[in-house]
């Protein structure tokens, strides 16, 4: 057999799949966005799988609460940036393949341009503004999406833009039109995850790759299957490619380049300031200025500067007068307190300055572990 | 006689009741299910009449977006529904 090669000995033996299947595989380009819970898996066994090229787009670092589930970082890589350990670990895992590694975010103004060059994208991303970004991206270029996400002790999964024996290709736009609003969804920060979840619907999203590409079974080809992890139940729901949602979607690169997804999912609003740690360390504290808590009264952890506890769950019933001019508002993820900045700009309009911190007091507690 | 009539009557009551509303069973995922259980049953003849009826028993679903599905098959419009029916509420899920 030419080209023969031991590493894949057992997908040349394997009823279906063989020779020809594993040349597929080889001659693939897939691009997985995001390396984290999800991404681990899916990059772990597309590598050892013997996909040919394969990208990975992450911004973030490793940190301490990643590792629960994040299988390819070891507590010596926290504070490291998660392309550059997982490209390397994974080039260790099979030096075969070609690994691009993108560190960055992916946003409105270097999707298209990034996902063009790959036949396949895998949206392993944790939020909502990247998952609308990929989706549109895909649908403007004809490419089919991987996609899977979880929530507590669930997982969907799910091949979008990928045309069915009717014709008819869905995304996740026919499923969902709009997003939700930002405080109806909670995300692994808050709800938490059994670090098992995304291992299982990671190594789901790398099956349905490797069925796409080598044709074998059944794959989730305009179907949304959802698992949960306590009952074992798997649940599959046909969709149908709906007509509606086009209506929705960017119509063309320039319209793609124009939309602010961040804003589209309410990850940011505008007339409020975003503020990182660095920046909530030197704001807060300063004259004329008061740091509001939003949440309930005996949530953990506790804050360790000055701060007025005022629930998200009371601002919304009975806004207070406020003195100070600067407005700092903080909460577990971020994302209650930007619900109440919402308020609060409904309020005082501009006539006061309000700021809520990115990622909530969660991103403080792993910037001091880098 | 009488029992002709009788049973007569109580055929004229099950179908008026198949005509009108019917009891189905539905299956809630993720956050919905939190909120109505993993599996309830709504007496309802279509998918409006069912969102009414959810809604009002269970107010905090007001604002929470879920997909729906008959019989496994999405539906974004409203159709009518037969006692057999089994409806999905299924919600966005954005962890990974």
């Amino acid at each position: 057999m030419e080209n023969y090669n031991a590493r894949y000995a057992r997908h040349y033996s394997l009823k279906d799949f063989g020779f020809k299947g594993q040349q597929k595989l080889a001659g693939a380009k897939v691009l997985v966005v995001g390396a984290g819970g999800l991404g681990c898996p899916v990059l772990q066994y597309l590598v050892a799988a013997g996909v040919g090229t394969i990208g990975l787009a992450d911004d973030d670092r490793v940190s301490l609460s990643n590792l629960q589930r994040q299988v390819l970082y070891t507590t010596e890589d926290i504070g490291r940036s998660k392309a550059s350990v997982a490209a390397q670990k994974l080039q260790q895992l099979n030096p075969e393949v070609t690994i691009l590694s993108y560190k960055m975010l992916i946003t409105n103004k270097n999707a298209l341009g990034l996902i063009v060059d790959y036949d396949v994208v895998v949206d392993c991303t944790d939020n909502f503004a990247a998952r609308y970004l990929i989706n549109d991206a895909c649908v403007l270029l004809h490419k089919p999406i991987i996609f899977g996400a979880v929530y507590q002790y669930e997982g969907q999964v799910a091949i979008f833009n990928v045309a069915g024996t009717d014709g008819n290709a869905s995304n996740y736009r026919d499923l969902f039109a709009t997003p939700p609003d930002p405080l109806e969804v909670a995300d692994c920060n808050e709800a938490g995850v059994l670090g098992v979840l995304p291992g299982i619907i990671g190594i789901m999203q790398a099956n349905e790759v490797i069925k796409l590409l080598t044709g074998i079974g059944e794959a989730l080809i305009n179907k949304l299957l959802t698992f949960s992890l306590l009952t074992y139940d798997s649940f599959i729901i046909e969709i149908a490619a709906g007509t509606t949602v086009d209506a929705v979607i960017p119509k063309d690169d320039k319209a793609f380049g124009a939309m602010d997804y961040n804003w589209f999912c309410g990850a940011a609003v505008h007339g409020i300031e975003d503020l990182e740690a660095i920046m909530f360390f030197q704001k807060t504290g300063q004259p004329d200025t008061i740091t509001i808590d939003v949440r309930e009264a005996d949530e953990q952890p506790k804050a360790d500067f000055a701060n007025v506890n005022i629930p998200l769950s009371v601002l919304a019933i009975n806004l207070p007068e406020i003195a100070e001019h600067n407005i700092i508002l903080f909460c577990q993820s971020g994302k209650r307190s930007l619900q109440a900045a919402q308020l609060l700009v409904g309020k005082f309009g501009t006539s006061k300055k309000i700021s809520h911190l990115k990622g909530g007091i969660i991103s403080l507690q792993e910037n001091t572990y880098e | 006689m009488f029992w002709q009539q009788y049973c007569c009557l109580l055929h004229i009551n099950y179908y008026l009741q198949l005509l009108d509303d019917m009891s189905i069973k539905i299956r809630a995922f993720g956050q919905i299910a939190e909120i109505t259980g993993k599996e309830l049953s709504i007496e309802a003849s279509d998918i409006t009449g069912l969102r009414i009826m959810l809604h009002a028993q269970f107010p905090a679903l007001a604002e929470k977006k879920y997909a729906v599905a008959v019989n496994k098959k999405l539906v974004t419009d409203n159709i009518i529904l037969n006692g057999n029916d089994t409806v999905a509420l299924m919600p966005p899920y954005s962890g990974g």
